[in-house]
């Protein structure tokens, strides 16, 4: 995007435009808009051109309404130019499914809670126009009478989801039932796009494309920093009818108009950005007094009650669910007369319940709500005045996403309060406002190779008919996810759903996908049945179903935190506390209690780690710190504790590693600081562990947080002698990584979702209850079998690059070895741990990791009993 | 040395002595006779008739550790606790040739298998097999049993004595804690019985707390003498 715009004027032009636009279509709809006192946005009416001259294309904006609008409008101004009698299409009710306009739009949302709203927003101007067509929503959620009634005919606009259009085309006829298609939409890409479900749904698209090469696609997408990526895996790598160069350009800062420049047949359109955005941090009074470390923030409760109650309506974002249920809980505690007033919503809550606290938001009714990611997106909702934030949003364009959600009345402003959970976040938010500033937006990267996804779409396809090899291969070459897949890689997928593997000795009768005369079948319909149940790629934790045992439904929480409690045990959740009376088929069943709560569920998923942009920016403020700058209210807020970090050791500056020595009675701990976010630090801190006892035998407990890593020993560690022989070198780093890392227990753990995609463990076939169990088998024991009896099976190869790319982050594990190698390091040895080493060691009480895993352990302890062994032998023979 | 690892361990219940074995048998030297638990043979081919890959090669693994184990204990006697087989998709036909010549390679052994819920699928077993089968055996104050009973063995005055051996449950151990847990098969044993982990690779477990009952967890070929600390 930094090309300069070439045109002056706003409007698209189109490089040989072949189709006669009639503006019949536009007029009916801008009309429409009138009658709803509503004037199209410039961007609005860019994009209507774009799709009634059959571009595909990307439209982007900040948070905000009428980008629904903007595409859908045009799609039915398009239908209508495209009908030879205007009038005689004007229906006045619903039409029948058969007398329907066949399948012309299909609408993809990542979430099925946001398929409904959407569905509401697209049925709107087709009431009101008297367009006879079927607008209906297709999800899990939806009732089997009405998919098979879909099956046979689907209306003119579907609105689902990956899982759904992946479904979709594993049944028979799907070819015939897409050939309508003219639009795909693809909303909210920027959520989907980095997931292997966006890998999912570039597959499902090219299958679309294939079978119907004239489609158009637009995808929707907030700001992210890789826009031309968000391009690259929406719209495949051909769009009909040729595939020119990608040209676009920002908007022009001054007018706040979109200046979508067309290249070729794709388009980016960029929505300007309506509203202002003011962010405050509610400085703590004392900044002394203030903790250095913790991550609830419940300290700041005062100021956030007075927040609260400066407006009407406010949205609370926590930054993990169980964050959520203690500030709900302590929001209700301090001020009771709000019960009724006050929301939770987290994406545990049973459904229900998270709709219920929609509604009563969009109506004004509540004050406040407090939420978690399961806001981030969907609908706006009217009466948001402002936005609070607890703790560090870990990300520039999170914060954007938050603040956005807040300020949707006429004339309404973005506000965001920030409530720092302990005093250094408010660096990390001074450097938040700098990146926003400087428009320095994070990248989802979009996920490559997966082969677990794409061993699922074989079947699928193979489940809707005669698979084509050649012709599928080429279609998902088509994608950018697969791009540059080998022949060896296809080979391998088309052996594994074949034959199981790559040698044919080894998985006898073996059957799932089989070929044919006229193409790949799946072998028999109880596979398919079974390969349907268990289509998609989210992971799933085993969840249980917490209900009350008088009836009703509360949500789901994971079971690792089920299984420890024990019946009578109290815990809060869904805002309330409940009793543990019994754990039973995968149901709690829970009473209403009251009284000392012995726990607070925790959900894995976990803590984000501190973006690659925000980090540096985090770096940068420190910087000017070190020079004695102090920009903005919030680094003169903790400019007392950043002095105090100088004169007991030093204050890191972008060029320098700081490394603290400190012993206490613990022993000795090593302190580093490459603020570069935690999963990076797992890493290092392995690898640093690693390095070291290399020198000298010497085990380390390892702590990491977004700033730096512990590690921590009983004996003296010879760090000055490990600085100089190379405890930062980039010689070796990948094989080193991946010894010190114990990488076979983090291959397992990556390997299990794999193992679920690729269709190795599932659900069983439905109505065979009890014996379909015997087919059940964990990840775990997968990954055991095939390290010992398929060694050279990619998936297991897969996990291995997963977790080097996704669990390590090991491209930005490299760039900070970089950073660090070519830096000054400054070894300090402060008088005991310093302001910012404080938070790492809290964090050490929490979660302990050892250097020295367990089978490591275990065999040691062989070992020493063969020694003892041995030993006794030799007396006794002597 | 309380935490000591062994490749057997020979414990006394009610008075009788019985070898905990390191790779999950259990030999009784009054009788001669080894016994082993949950093979689930032919589990591979039911999961790859169903269409998941699994890779061949696991019932000759398992059958090789049943061999070294008859060799190392020289048990005259064979039995095995319930669930030989899989299910109905298990007893392909290379499974059966396969199983008549690990049974050729033990001429002189009795085999007996103690019928458990999932050797249902298989009425009659090839004469081939040259095994016997029964719903329990007796051996002494040894019951032989696929699943053992959930509460305690009923006291009464004739069998005061008697120890109930079974498998079904697969036991694992849960050993160390967060990131660092790993699950190792174990012997599961309590006043008055014995649950033996499920033998060879490929099979699922279900953790077992520590209760009135002691584990004795297995991991490479070595038991040890109570629940290692880690």
């Amino acid at each position: 995007m930094t090309s300069k715009a070439t045109s002056q004027e706003p409007a698209v032009r189109i490089p040989g435009g072949t189709r006669q636009v009639t503006p019949s279509g536009v007029r009916l709809v801008r009309d429409w808009m009138k009658s709803k006192n509503r004037n199209p946005f410039p961007f609005q009416r860019a994009t209507w051109k774009a799709i009634l001259s059959g571009h595909s294309g990307l439209l982007h904006s900040p948070t905000g309404t009428g980008k629904t609008l903007a595409i859908w409008l045009g799609a039915l101004a398009d239908w209508i130019n495209g009908q030879a009698d205007q009038q005689q299409w004007r229906t006045h009710k619903r039409p029948t499914r058969q007398k329907a306009v066949p399948l012309q739009v299909l609408w993809i949302t990542p979430l099925r809670a946001l398929a409904a709203d959407t569905l509401a927003a697209l049925e709107e101007p087709v009431g009101e126009l008297g367009l006879p067509w079927r607008v209906e929503r297709r999800t899990s959620d939806t009732s089997s009478s009405v998919k098979t009634r879909q099956r046979e005919r689907l209306p003119s606009c579907l609105v689902t989801t990956p899982e759904s259009l992946s479904l979709l085309l594993s049944y028979p006829r799907s070819a015939e039932a897409f050939s309508t298609l003219k639009l795909i939409v693809v909303d909210e890409w920027h959520e989907l796009m980095g997931t292997k479900r966006g890998v999912q749904t570039e597959l499902g698209l090219s299958r679309l494309r294939g079978l119907n090469p004239r489609v158009m696609t637009w995808a929707v997408s907030a700001t992210i920093g890789n826009l031309e990526e968000a391009v690259a895996t929406a719209l495949g790598k051909k769009t009909y009818p040729c595939d020119l160069p990608l040209v676009s350009s920002p908007a022009t800062e001054e007018t706040r108009e979109p200046a979508p420049v067309v290249g070729g047949t794709r388009t980016v359109i960029r929505a300007p950005l309506r509203r202002k955005l003011s962010i405050r941090s509610l400085i703590p009074e004392s900044i002394e007094r203030f903790p250095w470390a913790g991550h609830m923030g419940l300290k700041s409760l005062d100021g956030v009650l007075q927040a609260l109650e400066s407006v009407q309506s406010s949205l609370l974002f926590t930054n993990t669910r169980s964050q959520a249920e203690r500030w709900y809980a302590a929001l209700l505690h301090a001020r009771p007369e709000w019960a009724g007033q006050l929301g939770l919503h987290h994406g545990s809550l049973d459904r229900d319940k998270r709709k219920w606290v929609e509604q009563e938001l969009d109506a004004g009714r509540l004050r406040c709500v407090v939420c978690t990611s399961s806001l981030d997106l969907g609908v706006d909702f009217f009466p948001v005045e402002q936005v609070l934030q607890v703790g560090s949003p870990k990300g520039i364009a999170r914060l954007m996403q938050r603040a956005g959600r807040s300020g949707h009345y006429p004339g309404g402003k973005s506000q965001l309060v920030f409530v720092p959970t302990h005093a250094l976040e408010l660096v990390e938010l001074a450097a938040a406002r700098d990146g926003l500033k400087q428009n320095r937006i994070e990248a989802r990267p979009p996920r490559t190779g997966c082969l677990d996804v794409l061993a699922q779409h074989v079947v699928t396809v193979a489940a809707g008919g005669n698979l084509q090899p050649q012709q599928l291969l080429a279609e998902v070459r088509q994608t950018h996810a697969f791009e540059y897949l080998e022949d060896q890689q296809w080979d391998w997928v088309m052996d594994f759903v074949e034959r199981g593997g790559e040698s044919l000795k080894a998985y006898p009768d073996f059957r799932r996908v089989k070929r044919t005369d006229s193409g790949y079948r799946v072998a028999d319909s109880s596979i398919a049945r079974r390969h349907r149940m268990n289509i998609g790629t989210i992971p799933s934790d085993q969840e249980v179903m917490v209900r009350f045992l008088k009836g009703g439904r509360l949500g789901t929480l994971e079971e690792r935190f089920v299984s420890r409690l024990k019946p009578g045990d109290r815990f809060t959740f869904a805002g309330r506390t409940l009793k543990l009376v019994m754990f039973r088929d995968m149901t709690a069943w829970v009473r209403k209690s009251s009284g000392k709560v012995s726990a607070v569920p925790r959900w894995m998923g976990g803590r984000l780690p501190l973006s690659s942009e925000l980090a540096e920016a985090v770096r940068n403020r420190l910087a000017e710190a070190s020079r004695g700058e102090f920009r903005g209210p919030e680094m003169r807020a903790v400019r007392p504790l950043l002095e105090l970090q100088e004169t007991w050791s030093r204050i890191p500056d972008d060029q320098t590693l700081l490394i603290e020595k400190v012993k206490t009675r613990e022993g000795f701990h090593l302190f580093f600081f490459p603020f570069e976010g935690r999963l990076v630090h797992e890493g290092l801190a392995a690898l640093l562990a690693w390095r070291i006892s290399r020198l000298q035998p010497i085990t380390f407990a390892t702590t990491v947080n977004d700033y730096g890593v512990e590690l921590l020993s009983p004996t003296d560690p010879p760090l000055e002698e490990a600085v100089e022989r190379g405890l930062f070198s980039l010689l070796g780093l990948q094989n080193q990584i991946e010894k010190s890392m114990n990488a076979t227990e983090l291959d397992r753990r990556q390997f299990r979702d794999i193992a679920r995609i690729a269709g190795l463990v599932g659900g069983g076939l439905p109505g065979q209850g009890k014996s379909s169990r015997q087919l059940q088998a964990s990840s775990d024991l997968f990954f055991d079998v095939f390290r010992e009896f398929d060694a050279g099976n990619l998936l297991l190869k897969q996990a291995r690059r997963e977790v080097l790319s996704q669990q390590l982050e090991h491209r930005r594990l490299e760039a900070a070895m970089q950073r660090l190698a070519s830096g000054e390091i400054l070894i300090q040895h402060p008088p005991k741990p310093t302001p910012l080493a404080f938070p790492i060691l809290v964090d050490r009480l929490r979660s302990r990791l050892s250097s020295e895993k367990l089978e490591d352990r275990i065999s040691r302890m062989t070992r020493q009993f063969e020694t003892l062994a041995n030993q006794d032998a030799k007396r006794g023979g002597a | 040395m309380s935490r000591l690892m062994s490749t057997e361990i020979e414990i006394g219940i009610q008075s009788q002595l019985v070898t905990l074995r390191g790779d999950g048998t259990l030999y009784l030297p009054r009788f001669r006779s080894l016994l082993a638990a949950d093979l689930h043979l032919g589990k591979d081919a039911s999961f790859r008739a169903a269409g998941v890959p699994v890779p061949g090669g696991i019932d000759e693994v398992t059958l090789q550790q049943l061999s070294l184990a008859l060799h190392e204990s020289r048990a005259e006697r064979l039995y095995v606790l319930g669930d030989l087989i899989h299910d109905r998709h298990s007893m392909t036909s290379r499974l059966v040739r396969q199983f008549c010549s690990w049974r050729e390679s033990h001429p002189r052994l009795s085999l007996i298998l103690v019928r458990g819920n999932h050797d249902r699928h298989v009425s009659r077993f090839p004469t081939g097999w040259r095994m016997e089968t029964c719903r329990r055996a007796v051996l002494g104050p040894f019951h032989l049993m696929h699943e053992v009973s959930s509460s305690s063995p009923p006291v009464d005055s004739i069998e005061r004595e008697s120890i109930e051996v079974g498998g079904h449950l697969h036991p694992v151990a849960r050993v160390g804690r967060g990131a660092d847990q790993m699950r190792l098969r174990c012997f599961l044993v309590g006043d008055r019985q014995v649950v033996l982990p499920a033998l060879g690779p490929f099979k699922g477990g279900m953790p077992v707390k520590k209760g009135r009952q002691k584990l004795y967890p297995i991991c490479d070929g070595k038991v040890f003498s109570g629940m290692p600390e880690c």
